[in-house]
């Protein structure tokens, strides 16, 4: 009797609804793709962290891979990336810090207490830079190619694990 | 029927929710506050208004523009009412807005191949709502009619579904 088989539909629903919200947990819909992979970096005209007449802009960052990092003072998982991103610079990758929405005071305190692992840092207290890229958290941790193409983004924090998984790739394949 | 620990229980659960609803509404007002920003033209204020409806917080993934106040949605709100008054429209904010943050930030997706299943997905649900109204309704047609025409010693060959089932079985 094949209209038996209706009986077992609900069963049948229900199966597929719990496989489809099963492998919906996995994703995290929170976390946002980046619009600029692939594209160059935002251009900008912002001063540096150190000195309010010096100005830096997207010509100052090209010229090697290095990793463009957003943070602030007043955010508390920079604090924890920072030991990271010291011996990240250490081991010789280039790191060029985004000062995001800070006081330039603050932040040139934290660097001299907790140790600057930044070649540069760029002051963008008004967050202008920071919107060009589309970020929306500190820390966000962008990695640029020689020619100033943004080939990967990570929201949050930047540790051993993440450097492995997400970064470490783009070293080997350049060769730096 | 609740006990004297279950009326309790229930006045705890009705003052919790009490409760809970206003410090809901009193964080409203305070939102409506922060979130005010000078507008002089009111057609300005009126699309910034719907702009910040449909515009999605990036931060949080649940709230639009106009709920959030979180650091990157103040900015936002910021740049888009600085947008309008340099005259820009509706879709030029938007793909503005894109650009950076990704379609993420429209809470009405375009309409594209990849958005294709949201669009049309609800449809299909229908479909499945009508073809399954239609299918009951042709099982009990089915039973109704059996259950006129059909005398107590007809063989159970041509029995659909449960609701025959019982009719029949009554009958016997």
């Amino acid at each position: 009797m094949p209209v038996r088989f209706i009986l077992f539909a609900p069963l049948m629903v229900f199966v597929a609804i719990t496989i489809l919200l099963w492998s919906a947990l996995e994703r995290e819909p929170g976390k946002l793709p980046s619009a600029l992979i692939g594209k160059a970096f935002p251009e900008f005209s912002l001063t540096k962290l150190s000195s309010q007449n010096q100005y830096l802009s997207f010509s100052d960052l090209s010229g090697a891979m290095v990793l463009v990092n957003v943070w602030a003072t007043w955010c508390y998982a920079c604090k924890l990336e920072h030991p990271y991103l010291q011996k990240l610079a250490s081991s010789g990758v280039k790191i060029i810090g985004i000062n995001y929405k800070d006081n330039r005071k603050a932040a040139i305190a934290w660097l001299e207490k907790l140790g600057d692992p930044y070649l540069v840092t760029i002051f963008d207290k008004d967050g202008s830079l920071g919107l060009d890229l589309g970020v929306y958290g500190a820390p966000e941790t962008y990695l640029i190619d020689a020619q100033g193409i943004i080939l990967h983004r990570r929201v949050g924090v930047l540790d051993q694990k993440v450097w492995e998984r997400e970064f470490s790739q783009y070293y080997a394949d350049s060769g730096e | 029927m609740l006990g004297k620990k279950g009326y309790v229980f229930f006045y705890l659960l009705m003052s919790n929710y009490a409760v809970l609803g206003w410090s809901a509404f009193s964080v409203d007002i305070v939102t409506a506050k922060t979130s005010m920003i000078e507008v002089t033209d009111e057609a300005i204020e009126r699309r910034y208004v719907s702009l910040l409806q449909e515009l999605r917080c990036p931060k949080c993934q649940n709230q639009n523009l106009r709920d959030s106040n979180s650091i990157v949605s103040l900015d936002l709100k910021n740049q888009i009412h600085r947008l309008l008054k340099k005259g820009k429209s509706d879709e030029e904010i938007k793909s503005y807005l894109t650009q950076r943050y990704t379609e993420y930030i429209l809470y009405r997706p375009v309409v594209d191949y990849h958005t294709l299943l949201l669009w049309v997905g609800p449809l299909f649900f229908v479909l499945i709502a009508i073809s399954v109204l239609l299918f009951v309704q042709r099982l009990n047609g089915r039973s109704h009619m059996s259950n006129k025409y059909v005398s107590p010693d007809q063989p159970h060959s041509d029995q659909v579904g449960l609701c025959l089932d019982v009719d029949t079985f009554k009958k016997e």
